[in-house]
This record gives C-alpha cells, structure tokens and sequence, in this order.
C-alpha cells in the first residue's frame, strides 16, 4: 500500500513539474498562413514543451496581461508588416514587458511596418529604411534567388564566438533574406548573432546607390540580440524568411561554388537562437554564499585587517529543466570598497562551488564580496554579500618589539628604580650624622 | 438586342479573364514528392494507427515482410491508440483492408460497424468515419437505397445542428457517397466556399489549416462532381486554392502529405477550373554565353500536360525602357524534358538587364515573371593617384593594369589623399556602364573595415577620393597598414568580382584620435588585481636594539653597585600594615603594568589598577604622614 502510494505520488510530482514547464508563449502573425509556412519551427518549439498561442498582430482582442500578471513567457512577433499591434499591446507595452523580464523574439523583413520598427528602436536596434534588402552579389544562393542577390548565403564563420546562444558554428550554410539590421557597436548589451560578410550591403536592389548605404561589409547585422541588465533577452532578425521551413529544407548552392548542401543550416542556429532566446539554456543562478576566516566554519560579525578569509559561492545552471552545477574557470571574485581592492578567480572545488582564498587588505571600511559574472550567452550573475572590516583592536598590535626593547627596558628599569629608591629615600637612617657630629665637635 | 451583345461581350471579357488567370506559377517538384513519399516510408514504420493508415494508403508498393509483420502489429497498435473508438476503428478497417491482411478482423468489430450506422451520430465526423469504415469492410451495404435515405436524413440533421466548416466539410465528403438523397447538402457548399480567408490575394484557405481546407474542398467538389452539379468554385478561387496547397508543401506528417496530395487531385480532376504551371524552369538568370530561356508548363503535381498547348509564345519587355524587345515568339519544346519549351536567345542580343516576361499558350497565359539577361563587367585599368591634400596636382601617379597591385605600400599622412579612378566596361558591347556596388574596401589585420563608396562622375567613370586627414574619424584614428580591395557587383553581372589592390600605410596625427571606449573587456575574465599591503616599517638590527636595551639598564645597574660601595641603611624602616600596604602597592602596580605589557589589555589594568591604586593611596597616605610627623618630632627635638 505504501508503495502504491509512493508511487502516486511521483506521478503525480512529475505531471506537476511537467505542467510547470509548459512555457506559455504568444506569436503574433501577420497571417495565418506564417503558422504553416513556418511550421517547422514552431513544430519544434511545441516539441520542446511551448504552448504557442497564435493570433494576429492586428487582433483587436491582444492582451498581455491580465490583472497585472502576464498571461505568456515569451513573446514571438513574427508579423514584420505591422503598422500598429491590436488590443491592448503596443511598443511600450511590450517594452514594459521586456522591461519585466519577458522574453522576446521579433522579425522584420525587406518591408517593415511602423510597429516594428519603433519596438527595433526601442530595443537599440534599427532596421534599414523601407524596402532596403541586405545584398551580396558575392554571396546569394542560387537556387533561391529571384535574380535580385537578396537571397544571400550566410556563412556560420560569421556567427558570434558563443556556443551557449548559437550552438555549434560548424553547420551548413545559412539562408537569409531579408533588411539590415544597425546597431550601437558601443553598446555593450547588443550582440550581434550574425552579420553579413564583407562584400554585404542594405540598400533597395532596384534603385541606384546615391547615398551611403546605412549598413555596409560586417557592420551589417543579419540577426542581433540584446541582453536587457534584468537578463530578459531580445533576438531580432532582419529577415522572417530565416525562421520559414523553405528556407529549413531547401538545398544551399552559393554562387561560385560548386558543392550544393543537402540541407541550409538555419534550423540549426533557429533552434540554438530561440533556446538561447527563451531562456533554456545559458541560465544561471547562486545557490549559496559562504565566507568564513579561515580554519573556521561560521561567518564572523566582522573581519579584521590583514586576516586570510575563505570565499565560497555555490553557482548553479538550468540544464534541461533542471538546476544543475555550472562548470567554468572563469568565475571572479571582488573584493570592493567603492573600487576593488581585490580581484581573483575563483577555483573550482567540484559539486559547482568555487572557492577563493586571500587575506583582507589593511585598510579597514565596509567591504562587499561581490561576484559578478557577466559573460556573453549566460543570464548576469551578480552577488554582493556586505561585511565590515576593522582595524586591530589595541592589545592586537605586536608587543614584543625587538628594537622596542630600549624602551620596554628602560621603562621598567625606572619602574623598578623609584621602588627601590622610594624606600631608600623613606627610610634612611643617617648613620655617619654622628660621626660627622662628632668631627665637627673634634 | 443591344443588352445582349453588351452580356456576350462581358461574358468574353469574364472567360478571357478566366482563362488568363488559370495559371499558378508552383507546382509540386520532383524532390517534392519524393519528399513526401519518405514521408509515407517512414510512416510505415511508425507505431501511430493514424499515420499507418494514411502511409498505406499512399504507398504502392509495399514489400510482402513489411506488410505480413504491419498485419500482425495492427491489432495490438489498435488496442493501444487512444483516439475516439470511431476514428481507430476506421484507421484500423482501411489499413487492414488496403494491405489485404490475412488475419481477419474481429467478428466483434464487424457486427458493431453494421449496427452502428442504424443508431445516432453525435457528429458528421462521426458519421464520416463510421461511414467510410464500413465501406471499406462491405459497400454493398451501403448502397441500398433505403440505408442512403436513412443516412441522409441523419446528415442533414446533423448538419442543422453544427454548421461548423469541419462539421461541413466531413458532410460533404459522405454526402457525395449518397447520391441524390442527400443532394440538398449541395446547397450549403456556396455558403461554405464563401468563408474561406485570402492571404495577400494570393491565397485562399479556411480557418483551421490544411486539414480543414482539404476537407472543405475535396468534400464540396466531390459532393458536387457525383451529383453532376456545376463546379463551386470560379477559376479564380480554384487557383488560390490550389497555391495555397501548394505553400504547404513542407508538411512533415503522413496525416497533411496525404490531404495534400488527395486535395491536388481533386482540383486537377476538374479540367474545367483547374489551374495549370507556368514558370521560368530555372531562376531567370540568362547568362551571357548561352541565354535560353526556358519555360516549364505543366500540371499541379509536375507532370506533363494530357493536351499540351497548340504555341506557347513569348514576349519580353525591358524593364528599363518598356520596349518590347521579344514580342510573340514561339517556344520550341524540348528534346529532354516534355514540359519544358524553350527559345534560344543568342541571336537577339538582348541588352543587359532585367525584362518582363509573357507566356501566352492558348487558353492559358502568365504574365509579370521576371528575367535577368546577365552580362559582364571589364575593368581595363585603375589611374591611382597621390596629391597634397590642398592642391589638385598629384604628387605621384600609377596606373594599375588588368592584374597589377600598387607597385608598393604608399605611405599616406594626413596632409595627403588617395584617389581611385576607373572605368567598368560592359564586356559584350563594350560600353561604359554603371553597377549597383562600386565599394573600396579598407581592412586591418585585426579585421576591422572601412568601406567608402566610388562614386560616379559624368563621363560614367567611378571616382574615390580619401582625403586622409578628414577621413580619420572614420578610421578612429587608428594608423597602421591596410588592405585595399575593390568591390564591384550588380545583380545583372555573372562576374561581380572583388579585386585586392594592394596596401597602404594610413598616418593620422595623434589629435585625431578619438577615444573609444574600450568594449572589448566587458563580458569577459578580468586582470586580476592583489591588494599591496603597507610595508613594515625598517628595523634596527637585533644587536642594535640588544645593545641599546643593555645601555638603558646601565643607569640602574650603577645605582646598585653604587649603593654597594657606600652601603645603605634603612634602618629607619618600621614594620607597619600601611608600610607594607604602600610598598606593596606600589610593587604590585608596577607588577600590573608588566603584565599589562604581557598580556593584559588596558581595560582589565584599569580594573586591577583601580584597586591596588586606592590600597596604596590610603596606605601612602598613612606613611607619609608617620614619616613626616616622626621628621617633624625629631627637629623639634634637635632645635
């Protein structure tokens, strides 16, 4: 019976947890048809437990929220024509809801609506002017290709360096059509995914170049993401037709090459870009913060100058549903008042706790244990833990000084002298009085 | 009289309108369908009775050990599915039946599929399902009329009740098994038809997907078809249907390719509205060597056409200037390929460019496709040449031939420029001619670009200016040599090209350098950083100090040995509690304060101090004034 009962209840603990992963997630379609002309992505976020609600982006019954709480996890905006969003939503809506944490995954095209070219802008991005494609006459594929070179062959070499958000950089090409995408190069939050190669450039295919091209070479962005400092995360592609199954299934045949790929590459980096996007991987968190002195186990009140302290923070990553230990080498540790006084990596001691050893500066004041581990790909880890460090206390100092010794000697030598004098001095008896009495009676 | 020749004369501008648009320019390819079949190979393998069925059904050939060991797999699959008793029964009878299993069904099953069409359907995809199951196990059943009379009056009930497009669409489909009785159904296709939503004019579907759109349509014309009834759909609508079909070629399961293929059939089954293929075979691209246009005409599903067009002409207009520079030409089909016609266009030597091009073959027409007539780009000579910045005559010249790079690094400072000058020749006819990228392209060897835009002057010739001073900015000031290479590209060019022209050592002056912030170091480990402690101040050496100690204990070592020579007597000491008390205060004070320096800190010595000081200030006291007043006595004693 107790079996049985056991059992139940894991069954029913796992249907629990299996109902909590479900991730709630909105996409908003310009059609409807983009449901099935992108099937296949979206066939492999609900294989990865999303539950997708489709609507279109002009639905006039959109609502994020309700009662203050939001209603989905993830945003998909894949309906780049918009003018303005339907129902409640709207730019600063849904930047509100990034502002909240919300995950967020957009696509412009050649022909980009108003809507999402303010939430580009919002965001630290901006899209080309209307009708601007990305063009490479070096790089278009030529079994898709309308003639234009809009349909260009990205190459994964121009991936960002970062396995966490774009998976293995050694797929097949990539099939891209689409606008340009600029951004701040100076902002440390955008990261561009993919850019073009050199010979790129966004422009309007069919009319002349009076003007310098807004985006031009490896400054062009094919797919850029940003990173928001409460870790929700923004991924914006130039071009819908990256996400589309024709573009998933079809054949790759750079112009100029002779080998034709059986497959593009792109639903390899979709699939890495949107769990990188809706937070399944590159997530991690404290679990535990510990600092003692050395040889001790309990964390003082309060440290005193130039003592060896021991540093230990418990970091934890979310593999598959599940918090498991982070591995890396290249946690750091601070130790800041105002500006750091120390700075040194933390060493691993196994079971993802890392470990730090150092003494106290000599300076005393109010000090912050601060980790905080900002890399590209993975959610801000950022951990302060006060603690006050005081100067020796008086009877702390040395004391036995050996060119002190002069002092500590003649100190008690007087010492000592003013004993023994004081009871000489008190208690003499003037003997030789009498004598000199006498003399002087002689 | 004249009404009717106006109505004629509309109908003749309606049906040549028809015509013109029955044409859709997609079809299902070769690697289409083979696709699909792979869909339906690997569905045989699956264990899901829903994809079984609808992989069986589709597939011709099955070899006999996969079918022997599907027969055996079906019932245990069976027992296992959890889809409505309805629909596994109809998966299970039509998979069994089309693969002619041995192993019979149970008589159970049988006898409940019969009995199970006298009671009442809670829908018409109930009645669908159950409907067709039976039909698979014995059709004569159904074809009595009384059980079609008693069928059709259940399915228009049932049709009253949920008017839905699924509720309809599965109506439809048993309907046109009924004959007349249930032709009344015919009359609620229009509206059905009519609920379907266009994407960008290009499609038609019904809410729902492909699997509601085929069910919708194959069911309408099908329910339509049987009863001799006209066509539901115009021409038209037929053709945005049909696109939409087609748009949905990369289905992945069994249950989709196979309502696609069926739904496709269906439409072409109808010669009257259905729409035909009409495409540029390849991508329109016409090199220059061996333009051929190629036009593939065929049917939906790739294949040639039963009646092929009479002439397939063609006529192309330059996009540039509007003229037509083909005007009806015949096609000549093609040796290779039955539904590919061509035309050699060597003869014509069309200009570069892009072009209009128009199919007319009889009653079928396409037009708006584009084409490319390719050409390419020669770049004779490059004038490099080397100036003050404030003055027009250069300072030195080079001309770069076909091949050749800058004869050697050019050092460049901010008082000079660099300017490029070329001419791009059309290849064929010899021409100047503009391209749409005319690039100069500056690299580093830490990959950093800047690329500049040549631009055009008015004889045509592409000029770049750097003045090097200005352009600091541009380069944030960063000196060092760099790579040049030019970039020359243009949609209509089979040799867009980028070409190195070889380096040059750029010197910017130091006030232009313009401080960046350093971005490279965020997201990334830190230098680490080790606190220097203060250093201890120097010390004496240990003798020094030793030495020093022993000179300060010099002074009481003398009185000693002083008091010694002359020899000390205190005599006049009285033994007394308050003598004692003050001696040994003041010893033990002295005796704290050693401790003090030991071990002590200064508040216990406070504490202790405080005691020992008031014993030896109250026996001080006492002595002191023994002492004085036995002075005193002893002076007056001597006075």
């Amino acid at each position: 019976m107790k079996i049985f009962v056991c059992i139940l209840l894991i069954i029913y603990s796992v249907s629990q947890s299996h109902a909590e992963l479900k991730k709630e997630t909105l996409v908003l379609l310009d059609n409807l048809a983009t449901r099935e002309t992108h099937s296949i992505f979206f066939k492999s976020l609900q294989d990865r437990d999303f539950k997708l609600t489709f609507k279109l982006a002009d639905d006039p019954n959109l609502q994020l929220a309700k009662y203050g709480e939001y209603l989905y996890q993830n945003v998909i905006i894949f309906s780049p024509l918009t003018e303005s969003f339907g129902g409640s939503i709207s730019v600063e809506e849904i930047t509100q809801y990034i502002d909240n944490g919300g995950n967020v995954l957009v696509t412009g095209s050649a022909t980009s609506g108003e809507a999402i070219r303010e939430l580009a802008t919002e965001v630290g991005f901006e899209l080309d002017e209307e009708n601007a494609s990305v063009i490479d006459h070096m790089n278009y594929d030529q079994i898709l290709d309308s003639g234009d070179h809009t349909t260009i062959v990205a190459s994964p070499k121009n991936l960002i360096d970062s396995e966490m958000i774009v998976g293995n950089k050694n797929v097949k090409p990539l099939l891209y059509r689409g606008t340009g995408i600029i951004a701040d190069r100076e902002n440390p939050l955008v990261l561009p995914l993919l850019t073009a190669d050199s010979t790129a450039y966004s422009y309007i295919p069919d009319s002349p170049i009076k003007e310098y091209p807004h985006a031009v070479g490896r400054n062009t962005i094919l797919i850029a993401a940003l990173q928001a400092r409460n870790n929700a995360r923004i991924v914006f592609s130039g071009s819908l037709f990256f996400f589309s199954d024709e573009a998933i299934m079809s054949q790759v045949k750079k112009i100029g090459e002779r080998e034709t790929h059986e497959k593009s590459g792109n639903l390899d980096v979709i699939d890495a870009i949107s769990k990188w996007c809706f937070k399944e991987v590159g997530q991690i968190r404290v679990k535990s913060v510990k600092h003692h002195k050395e040889g001790e186990k309990e964390a003082p009140a309060s440290y005193t100058i130039t003592e060896p302290v021991v540093y230990t923070i418990e970091v934890e990553q979310m593999i598959n549903g599940a918090w498991k230990a982070f591995v890396a080498n290249d946690v750091q540790l601070e130790f800041v008042r105002i500006d750091p006084f120390v700075r040194v990596t933390l060493k691993s001691i196994g079971g993802g706790k890392y470990q730090a050893k150092f003494k106290i500066p000599d300076v005393y004041g109010v000090y912050q244990f601060k980790v905080d581990y900002d890399r590209v790909g993975y959610t801000r880890l950022y951990s302060t833990t006060q603690v006050s460090v005081r100067p020796l206390q008086h009877t702390q100092y040395e004391r036995f000084i050996p060119s002190a010794y002069p002092y500590y000697a003649s100190a008690f030598s007087m010492m000592f002298g003013v004993f023994v004098f004081s009871f000489v001095f008190l208690y003499f008896k003037d003997k030789p009085d009498k004598v000199e009495v006498e003399k002087k009676t002689n | 009289m004249k009404p009717s020749i106006l109505v004629i004369g509309l109908l003749s501008v309606l049906v040549t309108y028809i015509s013109a648009t029955r044409t859709i320019d997609n079809f299902l390819s070769k690697s289409d369908l083979q696709r699909v079949q792979q869909i339906f190979n690997d569905g045989i393998k699956s264990s899901d009775l829903q994809t079984i069925y609808y992989s069986v059904i589709n597939s011709k050939k099955i070899p006999s050990e996969t079918k022997d060991s599907l027969c055996k797999k079906l019932p245990g699959l069976y027992k296992d599915s959890k889809l409505n008793d309805f629909e596994k029964n109809y998966y299970y009878v039509g998979s069994s039946t089309t693969l002619l299993c041995s192993e019979k069904i149970p008589s159970e099953l049988v006898s409940q599929l019969k009995t199970a069409l006298d009671k009442d359907f809670s829908s018409t995809q109930e009645l669908f399902y159950t409907f067709y199951a039976q039909k698979y196990l014995d059709s004569s059943v159904l074809k009595e009329d009384a059980m079609k009379e008693k069928l059709s009056k259940k399915l228009l009930a049932l049709l009253k009740k949920d008017d839905s497009l699924t509720s309809l669409g599965y109506g439809f489909y048993v309907a046109s098994d009924l004959g007349s009785s249930a032709s009344s159904v015919i009359d609620r296709v229009e509206d059905a038809i009519a609920q379907a939503d266009e994407v960008d004019g290009k499609l038609l579907q019904f809410e729902g997907g492909l699997s509601v759109t085929s069910l919708v349509i194959n069911g309408a014309l099908k329910v339509t078809s049987n009863n001799n009834k006209a066509v539901p759909l115009t021409a038209e609508q037929t053709k945005k249907f049909a696109s939409y079909f087609l748009s949905r070629r990369s289905v992945t399961q069994a249950k989709g390719a196979s309502l696609l293929l069926e739904s496709l059939r269906t439409i072409m089954a109808d010669k009257k509205i259905t729409p035909i293929s009409i495409r540029i075979a390849d991508n329109g691209q016409l090199p220059p060597e061996d333009p051929v246009m190629k036009i593939k005409i065929c049917d939906l599903l790739g294949e040639a056409l039963k009646e092929k067009p009479a002439a397939v002409k063609l006529t192309l207009t330059s996009k540039s200037d509007n003229k037509k520079a083909i005007d009806g030409e015949n096609l000549v089909p093609s040796s290779e390929d039955s539904t590919v016609y061509k035309l050699d266009l060597k003869s014509k030597k069309l200009a570069k460019g892009a072009y209009k091009v128009d199919i007319d073959a009889g009653s079928f027409k396409q037009t708006n496709m584009v084409a490319t007539v390719l050409g390419k780009v020669r770049l004779d000579k490059i004038d490099v040449a080397i100036s003050e910045a404030d003055s027009q005559t250069p300072t030195s010249k080079v001309w770069l031939d076909k091949y050749s790079k800058f004869p050697d690094v050019f050092q460049l400072d901010n008082q000079q420029k660099l300017s490029l000058r070329f001419d791009l020749f059309d290849d064929s006819t010899n021409k100047i001619m503009s391209v749409h990228q005319a690039f100069i392209r500056f690299s580093d060897k830490s990959g950093a670009e800047i690329v500049f835009v040549a631009e055009q002057d008015v004889a045509k010739a592409y000029k770049f200016e750097l003045d090097i001073g200005a352009r600091a900015g541009d380069f944030s000031g960063k000196s060092g040599i760099y790579d040049v290479e030019l970039i020359v590209g243009d949609s209509s060019l089979v040799n867009s090209f980028t070409r190195n022209l070889g380096q040059v050592n750029l010197k910017f002056s130091l006030e232009t350098r313009k401080e960046k912030i350093d971005n490279s170091i965020a997201r990334k480990p830190r230098a680490e950083i080790h606190h220097l402690f203060r250093e201890p101040e120097k010390r004496p050496p240990r003798f020094v100090s030793d030495l020093f100690t022993g000179l300060c204990l010099v002074p009481i070592l003398l009185l000693f040995i002083l008091w010694g020579r002359i020899g000390i007597n205190t005599s006049n000491f009285s033994f007394s509690l308050s003598a004692l008390g003050f001696h040994g205060g003041l010893g033990a004070i002295f005796l704290l304060f050693v401790c003090f320096w030991l071990k002590l800190d200064m508040f216990q010595t406070i504490q202790y101090l405080l005691g020992l000081s008031v014993l030896t200030f109250l026996c001080g006291n006492r002595v002191l004034r023994y002492i004085a007043s036995k002075r005193l006595e002893k002076a007056e004693k001597n006075n």
